[in-house]
């Protein structure tokens, strides 16, 4: 099948309440059954045909009942105010799965939820270090997250890990961290200190697109 | 301070009673509340001072009440019986965690955890490892029997692969993660069917991993 030509490309973060390191990551069951969070994404490079997405962000916030393959999940998103009108629509259809295979990372958590909210289109601050493991972004009366380097217990220090997924349909390497949030919109939560990550992805069609 | 030089270099295999995918290797709490769990390396190239480690294996049995860094740990060294002496002596001072800087090898920080070490025993060790395959095993007849296999995806049942590196680690520096089942009577008992596991080539010196 033939699709629309897009590509977005740039630094995405992430947040959950699961423990460091996430289970999920590996097949195994959340850490505390429920599954909520949230991610955003800055496009660094991006299109959707003859539509520029250069420099938007895009946000979610989600939670399911149990593991994410067990269904049941809530979500809403959020585009980046900025975006015109057909950069909002772009968005919209890239985010929902449309016009991509059934097996991108879109498509594989949107065949797990039940209900959708309505898009809000806001400011979103984003803030994003990848080496550092710092991170944060913001969607004012909304959603705020935060991410810093996981500490080792007993020194203190900042403990480096990365997931590496060679066959990822959401990232292919990402550094781990140590993440808090709170969501005060249609989907509430507050965490601490749990599950986060920071990657740089491109996505496309059909999926994750090595960027080296 | 100058150490005594020393390397051992091969695969090894570790499997624990946590879910897949560890906790603490991200320093979180491990799954159930303790931990125990089951390591094994054949020593492809190794030495310690003049004397030869090569083609030698060595298993350590190791459970805690908790987290690993709450300590009160137990550990059970195995050494293999074809080690001579010297090699025995050799094998010992490495897996206990001396002639080693401070915090730079997995066997010194765990050192620092155990309240009781078993008497280390010399038995036969039956090891096999494909680490791309996620595939191991290993045994010392009438004591502990361990695999590890790949992780399967929930819905496809395909493998799952997933790598994880720590460029600062104390035990490895990149591992293949697995599943891994365990059975250990006493002293040390472990008893696991879908538990962690995972398979790396540990290349270990007195200053860590150095691949």
């Amino acid at each position: 099948m033939a699709y629309v030509d897009w590509l977005i490309k740039g630094p995405k973060i992430a947040s959950c309440n699961c423990a460091y390191g996430c289970p999920c990551e590996f097949n195994a069951p959340p850490t505390h059954d429920v599954c909520e969070g949230l991610e955003a994404m800055e496009i660094t490079e991006g299109w959707f045909g003859e539509v520029r997405l250069d420099g938007l962000r895009f946000a979610a916030s989600y939670r399911w009942p149990g593991p994410v393959h067990e269904g049941g999940g809530i979500v809403q998103g959020f585009i980046d105010e900025r975006a015109s009108e057909v950069q909002r629509d772009a968005l919209i259809k890239i985010v929902s799965g449309l016009e991509q295979e059934p097996t991108t990372a879109f498509n594989i958590y949107g065949s797990t939820i039940e209900k959708e909210y309505d898009p809000v289109f806001a400011p979103i601050a984003f803030h994003c270090d990848i080496e550092q493991r710092v991170g944060s972004f913001s969607v004012p009366g909304h959603l705020e997250m935060s991410l810093e380097p996981i500490r080792n217990p007993v020194t203190g220090k900042p403990h480096r890990a990365q997931i590496r997924l060679p066959e990822g349909f959401e990232f292919r390497e990402a550094e781990m961290a140590s993440g808090t949030f709170s969501g005060t919109g249609e989907i509430k939560f507050q965490n601490r200190n749990c599950y986060g990550f920071l990657t740089f992805v491109a996505y496309g069609p059909y999926g994750v697109i090595e960027t080296g | 301070m100058a150490y005594v030089d020393w390397r051992i270099k091969g695969p090894q295999l570790t499997t624990c009673n946590c879910e897949v995918g560890c906790p603490c290797q991200f320093n979180g709490l491990p799954t159930h509340g303790d931990c125990r769990a089951a390591v094994a390396m054949r020593i492809d190239q190794g030495h310690f001072g003049d004397v030869p480690l090569d083609g030698l294996h060595w298993v350590s049995l190791v459970a805690w009440p908790g987290a690993i860094h709450e300590g009160n740990g137990q550990c059970l060294p195995v050494i293999d019986e074809r080690a001579d002496e010297r090699q025995r002596s050799a094998l010992l001072t490495i897996l206990s965690g001396d002639e080693t800087a401070p915090g730079a090898t997995i066997f010194n920080v765990f050192a620092s955890t155990f309240t009781t070490v078993h008497p280390p025993q010399f038995r036969p060790i039956v090891f096999s490892a494909d680490i791309a395959a996620r595939v191991g095993h290993f045994a010392v007849p009438g004591l502990i029997e361990a695999s590890t296999g790949p992780i399967l995806n929930p819905i496809t049942k395909q493998p799952h692969r997933v790598r994880v590196v720590m460029p600062e680690g104390f035990e490895y520096r990149e591992a293949e993660f697995a599943q891994g089942h365990a059975k250990a009577g006493e002293p040390l008992t472990l008893d696991w069917t879908s538990g962690h596991a995972h398979l790396c080539t540990m290349h270990m010196t007195p200053h860590g991993p150095v691949g």
